[in-house]
């Protein structure tokens, strides 16, 4: 009898064991609010996008490079996003170049919070503002009043903008992540230092004169993480 | 989860290369202005005209000879910034001498360059009323100057 009772104890000890071990990997571990603070940061994820250089390849006029660095807070990401982009083009009969920097600052909600392996499917919302320089080369012509050649430039100009974006960021390989960040770009303002022409190209948005642009990055990421994130766990 | 990510990946990287296509180089700026005549009342009018020219300061632009019509369309000039505008009719003269603002616009750079024009303003005429009803330029516009005469 009792080593009968032994081994039931013996089995409830064990299954609580498991069952222990199942809320609990290298990475998250099942949320107890007693002991966890689910807003503290668990982790910084840092990462370089590769879509853009791979553009670049494709369609050497365009030129983007960027990083990214998020940090957890509950269920949201706080976000910023920093990059140069270059548009060059001595095509005939103009030729074109803007230059400049941008970032972006905003956060991404998780919409699979329980995931034990921190795999991420985002919707999130950035602010974003380039500050870039032009120049211009090329001839108005007009049938009537003949040709014009203009060679102009414009310094410090800026745009802002609002993003709408979604994306996902999936663990590759123990700290490695990979994944897109798909863009849609609206709400742009223009503010002009010395207006010589219209902006063509902003870095960061794109053609100037679309109300909206689509984008996509492709990030591969690396987090740096400092304890287990708690997480309320997907039961099975 | 892997095989999902990949397969939007490609889809993706499809849709982004297939962005990049070539331009049409439509214009999409006018250099027009139309100018309407107008009797005392409102209604419009029409006037004979033998010539009507536009003048910079280096060059005269002939747009009209011998025309009837109660509205015309004038190119202005995308190389500078003022014109003026003659009608002459048998035995009299009348001018309309009107500026503007113009800013060079890259449609693409595979197209030539388009010059905007904005911000019309009347600087001195010799009709007794003309109005600038309409200071922004574009081919939406029905009206930019009205000649009451």
């Amino acid at each position: 009898m009792r080593l009968r009772t032994k081994y039931i104890v013996l089995l409830i000890a064990i299954a609580s064991g498991a069952q222990a071990q199942e809320q609990a990997t290298k990475y998250a571990v099942k949320i107890d609010t007693t002991v966890h603070n689910k807003w503290a940061p668990t982790g910084v994820r840092v990462g370089l996008d590769i879509a853009g250089p791979i553009y670049n390849m494709l369609e050497p006029t365009i030129s983007n490079y960027e990083g990214m660095a998020d940090i957890d807070l509950g269920k949201f990401f706080a976000v910023v996003e920093m990059g140069k982009g270059t548009y060059k083009s001595s095509e005939t009969p103009t030729s074109y170049t803007s230059d400049g920097f941008f970032y972006r600052i905003g956060a991404d909600v998780n919409m699979t919070p329980k995931d034990s392996k921190l795999n991420v499917l985002f919707f999130g919302l950035r602010y974003a503002t380039s500050s870039f320089n032009e120049t211009l080369k090329g001839e108005l012509v007009n049938a009537g009043w003949g040709v014009k050649p203009i060679s102009t430039e414009q310094d410090k100009s800026r745009a802002n903008w609002v993003e709408m974006n979604i994306g996902m960021r999936v663990r590759i390989l123990e700290s490695f992540f990979m994944g897109y960040v798909l863009r849609f770009k609206l709400l742009k303002h223009n503010t002009y230092n010395n207006a010589e022409f219209e902006t063509y190209f902003i870095p960061g948005y794109g053609v100037a004169s679309n109300t909206a642009n689509w984008g996509i990055s492709y990030y591969v990421q690396y987090r740096i993480a400092w304890k287990r994130k708690p997480i309320k766990w997907k039961e099975k | 989860m892997r095989k999902i990510f990949l397969a939007i990946f490609i889809v993706f990287s499809a849709f982004f290369i297939s962005c990049n296509d070539q331009p049409t180089c439509i214009p999409e700026q006018t250099d027009l202005i139309k100018i309407a005549f107008v009797d005392i009342v409102g209604k419009p009018k029409n006037i004979t005209l033998a010539s009507l020219t536009v003048d910079n300061s280096n060059d005269s632009f002939p747009v009209f000879n011998d025309t009837t019509a109660n509205n015309f369309i004038i190119p202005l000039n995308p190389l500078d910034s003022s014109i003026i505008i003659r009608f002459t009719q048998d035995t009299v003269s009348h001018y309309i001498a009107l500026s503007y603002t113009t800013i060079p616009i890259v449609l693409n750079p595979k197209c030539a360059l388009e010059m905007k024009f904005d911000f019309l303003k009347m600087d001195s005429t010799d009709f007794e009323e003309v109005e600038v009803v309409e200071s922004a330029i574009s081919l939406q516009t029905a009206k930019n100057i009205e000649v009451t005469h």
